[in-house]
């Protein structure tokens, strides 16, 4: 029997906010432990939450983003269930009624765009962590009471393809509306996901798994196939997939089931007596709404019509509005998109990578770029040279002029200089000298290659030529 | 004047010596601990003295008064706190094991306003554990006795609190009001209660019991004194959401208002049979008293009124068995010492940590939210909540200001219906409803009982319109004049 | 509503409550005699009605990030920990249920 996978995902989002969602408390990532804590945060005897109303503007920008309804009257709730990392034994959440409901996301997938019907958003506080050491656990609850948005899609997504494109599409929009950095390493952004598997053509949904601790595009992706694999056999077999929560171990590439007891899933949710209902009216509504920035697929459209740059590259340098950013400021300086795209998306995307370093903290700056591109446009360097300049600019942050200066790259056009290299080339290579006059002309290219070689590449190509082709033609 | 009997001021009298320079902040708060030491071992109403720390707070205000600094609105005056809000230093244990050592190092917001005008604290007074109770026989430290006949209880959850004042150990408490925790004391102990309108009084500090529900007020010998405090008490708290912006009337200007014309509500259900003869007449003997005054008395019908405690039981169980989540040995209090893990942990800790009227309200509130029950429990309690609430809105209509007695009887015997919660459970018979409905609510001594124990009334205002009780009740406590009869009491 | 010794059995799972065999007795008897009693609400006509959870000003307070507070160390917390190490609240190893 054939069988098609039926995937629904559930991000949390965290908030850039400067406080906690119900305290006062820094949100900052790595400090000491227990530092960023509070009476309210640590769940201390009589203490009362109070909402911050910066998570609730972000949590609405993202919300309209996604094209949700917004609900004019949502109200929080208290999720109910005993961890140690989890200070007050109810987690501050929002049930019945959330901030934001029936939104939708495109993505591409096949080269058509589909839609991903997003069911809701809402608000919620994070958990404390805890690390196990031996016999012993420690917490730290400096993470507890961070704000979050929970985003759940519908059941949408057939394969694990789209699911990640969704995922890298979701927290493009996030980090253009800079309501969540996106930093799936460190946990700002998580994803579960729902699983299940029919028969072709069926319409009932199958028993579904939950797997968790997906922490990266890649993971996403293969923890995703990989359970998709899992039921599939089990299914062939005659089987039955149970109802479980697995979590997704990178080490062995493998979906693992949690254990888990009959009660752990009865939350008991009920409204937050301690919170007034949240009120969002149209005023408030219309006002976030005039915040949210050009994001991505419009970006996107517009680099390609705009700059004529091809889809691929457009798709890549607007994934994220500080790439964006980077490009059209260059580009202002260079006045060759078509220039500033290529080298985008070869050399520094590329030592990006090698150097795990990302363009917010780039050490060559956008006018950098542009500096070393017109440079290069004017004929000041090769651009084999240039690229050897780049790089030194990565390593060192300087500027293309000095590095040019200090190492003398200047191009060289000078006629003598030129004519003497070119005596030494053909007199080194008296066969290939032989051979083009037999009529192999092909080889007008190596003798190029060798003086630029002779001259370290400094010789202005256009002049070696001229004199070449004169030179041989004697 | 001689110093020993200075615990037998009011709030106002002490107040006015304080002013005149006639007394010292350290002579008044030293008669009132020496007069705690001599009777305490017998009520056992405090369960944590600061005698250092009132007598230290007592000096400074003396030097600041001879300095002519300054001073607050109740300089010198000593309070009790009910052992269930929070006072910076000194261990808050909600009478239970499970926060037996626990110290917070944070006021609450009420203690931060009466610290402002300079009050001195006594020390935290014995409740019911978590303030679950009507008897004050579920603290982990020992029931409470009531004053006026040792044989009986004061009153719950915040038994200490009334006992401690009607005793002359302070010259005026705080409790907290859940569901009837003030007004049901004040009443058993012959004392003034007010619970107010929920959202009045920050909750700030309070250790939730039903957060919903929850109310601090004051307990004092004299309607003025209760004006007084709660004056101070009330207004919006930024670390509280669900405190009311509103802003405070002043309920002293209340105080020799004309009642003329003054409708006054009397709810049937509150006057039928299982109704106490006694106080009943007392009861009908004040409301004669008022009608003279002026008042005009009418018969109104609250008909949900029955179904009160059953909704009560209910919401207030649910919120608890949350708001209770959090004592569990990992952060403070009580850790079980034998856990083999955090799971074994949680489930011996909150066993061994918890009372049994505790843990039967929170497996009852637990049970009402649990997967399956949840629509024909808590949420019907919540939709008869509103028709309650509505009963109340269309009395409202008619009169200005509801006359019951506070509960169907006088106190009962220590250990007499320890053994049935339910029966318990119907002793806040008249007093829950104002809670889910958010109304306030104040008891005020109208009389006694053949054998001597006090009976209470209970007046219920409007939202936000404590003002009319205050008229009302300072009318109706000048004519009474029972307040030498507070003197007669077995301690 | 009859509660048996199951039902106890899983709700103090669910408040993880250790109960003994004579509280799991007791408490099974009492909550079916206190259930009996709240049933006597099915008598009240709710259909239609909106449920009331609680009974405050429909209004919104928020709290402002503009506004600096002067952080403290949580002193309630590390003069409070039953068990302290380095900073982090210690407890026995936790195993997931």
């Amino acid at each position: 029997m054939k069988y098609e996978a039926v995937i629904g995902l559930e991000v949390h989002a965290q908030l850039k906010t400067k406080q906690k969602i119900f305290c006062s408390c820094s949100t900052l990532f790595n400090k000491p432990q227990n530092q960023n804590t509070c009476p309210v945060c640590t769940g201390m005897p009589g203490v009362l939450p109070v909402l911050n109303k910066e998570a609730v503007q972000r949590g609405l920008k993202a919300a309209l983003a996604l094209n949700c309804k917004i609900n004019k009257k949502s109200i929080f709730a208290r999720k109910n269930y005993f961890y140690p990392d989890l200070p007050k034994g109810y987690q501050i959440s929002q049930y019945n009624l959330p901030l934001a409901q029936d939104g939708y996301l495109e993505i591409e997938s096949d080269d058509n765009i589909k839609k991903i019907r997003i069911h809701r958003l809402h608000l919620e506080e994070d958990a404390g962590k805890n690390i196990h050491c031996g016999e012993e656990s420690r917490l730290n609850f400096n993470r507890a009471g961070v704000p979050l948005a929970e985003i759940v899609t519908e059941p949408d997504f057939r394969g694990a393809l789209e699911a990640a494109t969704y995922v890298r599409e979701l927290r493009s929009i996030l980090q253009y509306l800079d309501v969540c950095d996106g930093n799936m390493e460190e946990g700002s952004l998580r994803c579960d996901a729902n699983i299940s598997l029919r028969p072709k053509g069926q319409k009932e949904f199958g028993v579904k798994t939950e797997v968790k601790n997906m922490n990266s595009f890649k993971f996403i992706e293969r923890a995703i196939s990989y359970e998709i694999e899992r039921q599939t056999e089990i299914l062939e077999e005659g089987g039955r997939v149970i109802q479980e929560t697995r979590l997704w171990d990178s080490s062995k590439g493998k979906t693992l089931p949690m254990r888990s007891k009959e009660e752990a899933h009865d939350y008991r949710y009920f409204p937050e007596p301690d919170l007034r209902p949240l009120l969002v009216d149209d005023v408030w509504i219309e006002k976030v709404k005039s915040s949210i920035p050009e994001l991505h697929p419009e970006k996107k459209a517009r680099f390609i019509s705009q700059y004529g740059l091809p889809a691929y590259d457009a798709d890549i340098l607007t994934l994220s509005k500080d790439l964006a950013d980077y490009f059209e400021s260059c580009t202002k300086e260079v006045q060759d998109p078509k220039m500033v795209s290529n080298w985008m998306m070869t050399e520094l995307l590329r030592e990006l990578k090698d150097k795990n370093q990302s363009i917010q903290n780039c050490s060559v700056s956008w006018n950098a770029l542009a500096e070393l591109l017109n440079l290069v446009k004017k004929g000041t360097i090769s651009g084999k040279v240039g690229k050897d300049v780049f790089k030194e600019m990565m390593k060192r942050g300087v500027s293309a002029s000095s590095l040019i200066e200090e190492q003398g790259l200047k191009q060289v056009d000078d006629k003598e200089f030129l004519v003497s290299a070119i005596h030494q080339v053909l007199k080194e290579n008296p066969k290939e000298l032989e051979k083009y006059r037999g009529g192999q002309e092909k080889l007008f290219g190596f003798f190029v290659g060798q003086v630029m070689k002779l001259t370290k590449g400094q010789a202005n190509p256009k002049a070696v030529n001229e004199l070449l082709r004169a030179k041989l033609k004697e | 004047m001689s110093k020993n009997t200075l615990f037998l001021k009011t709030v106002t009298e002490l107040k006015d010596l304080f002013h005149k320079g006639e007394v010292k902040a350290l002579e008044i708060t030293q008669s009132f601990l020496e007069r705690i030491k001599e009777t305490n071992p017998t009520l056992n109403s405090f369960i944590t003295v600061c005698e250092k720390e009132a007598l230290l707070q007592a000096e400074n205000i003396d030097l600041k008064f001879s300095k002519k600094e300054k001073l607050g609105n109740l300089a010198a005056i000593p309070l009790g706190i009910k052992d269930i809000l929070t006072l910076s230093g000194v261990r808050t244990t909600c009478g239970s094991k499970i926060l037996e050592n626990f110290v917070p190092y944070y006021d609450a917001t009420v203690i931060e306003k009466l610290k402002k005008e300079d009050a001195i604290f006594l020390g935290k007074l014995n409740m019911d554990e978590f303030a679950m109770g009507s008897s004050n026989e579920n603290s982990y430290f020992g029931s409470v006795k009531n004053p006026w006949d040792l044989d009986y209880v004061p009153g719950g959850s915040s038994g200490g609190s009334a006992a401690a004042l009607a005793a002359f150990q302070c010259s005026a408490s705080l409790g907290t009001d859940t569901g009837g925790s003030i007004r049901l004391p004040a009443s058993y102990c012959g004392v003034v209660g007010l619970k107010p309108t929920y959202g009045r009084v920050s909750r700030f500090g309070l250790v939730a019991f039903a957060s919903s529900l929850d109310q601090i007020g004051p307990f004092t010998r004299t309607v003025r004194d209760c004006a007084l405090i709660s004056e101070v008490m009330c207004g919006h708290d930024p670390k509280d959401s669900t405190s009311s912006e509103r802003s405070t009337p002043s309920f002293l200007k209340s105080l020799g208002k004309s009642i003329k014309g003054l409708k006054i509500g009397l709810p049937q259900e509150y006057f039928q049979e299982g109704l106490n003869k006694e106080v009943q007449k007392s009861v009908h003997n004040s409301l004669k008293i008022l009608e003279s005054q002026g008042a005009y008395l009418e018969e109104v019908s609250l008909p949900h009124t029955q179904y009160g405690i059953a909704t009560y039981y209910l919401i207030a169980t649910s919120e608890a068995s949350s708001n209770l989540a959090r004592f569990d040995g990992v952060r403070y209090g009580y850790r079980s010492p034998n856990s083999k893990n955090a799971i074994d942990l949680y489930f011996k800790s909150r066993g061994e940590g918890f009372g049994s009227e505790v843990k039967r309200r929170i497996m009852l509130g637990t049970f009402a939210l649990s997967a399956g029950y949840y629509d024909a429990y808590y949420k019907k309690a919540g939709q008869v909540r509103t028709l309650i609430k509505k009963d109340f809105e269309d009395v409202f209509k008619k009169v200005d200001l509801i006359v019951t007695p506070t509960a169907a009887d006088v106190a009962f015997k220590l250990g007499e219906k320890i053994q049935d919660p339910l029966q318990m459970y119907l002793t806040d018979v008249y007093t829950t409803s104002l809670n889910l409905a958010g109304l306030p609510g104040l008891s005020l001594p109208c009389g006694f009982s053949s054998k001597g124990l006090p009976i209470g009334l209970q007046m219920i205002s409007p939202w936000f319109e404590e003002e009319r009780i205050f008229e009302a009740a300072f009318l109706l406590e000048s004519e009474l004049k029972l307040f030498q009869k507070g003197f007669n009491i077995k301690v | 509503m009859k509660i048996d010794k199951n039902r106890v059995d899983y709700v103090a799972t669910l408040a993880r409550l250790k109960l003994s065999e004579e509280e799991e007795r007791v408490y099974a008897s009492q909550l079916s005699h206190i259930l009996g009693y709240i049933e006597t609400l099915n008598q009240v006509n709710t259909e239609g009605i909106e449920p009331t959870y609680n009974v405050i000003d429909h209004k919104n307070i928020f709290r402002s990030e503009d506004l600096k507070i002067e952080k403290e160390e949580n002193k309630s917390l590390f003069e409070n920990a039953p068990e302290l190490k380095d900073s982090y609240i210690k407890v026995p190893k936790i195993i997931d249920v």
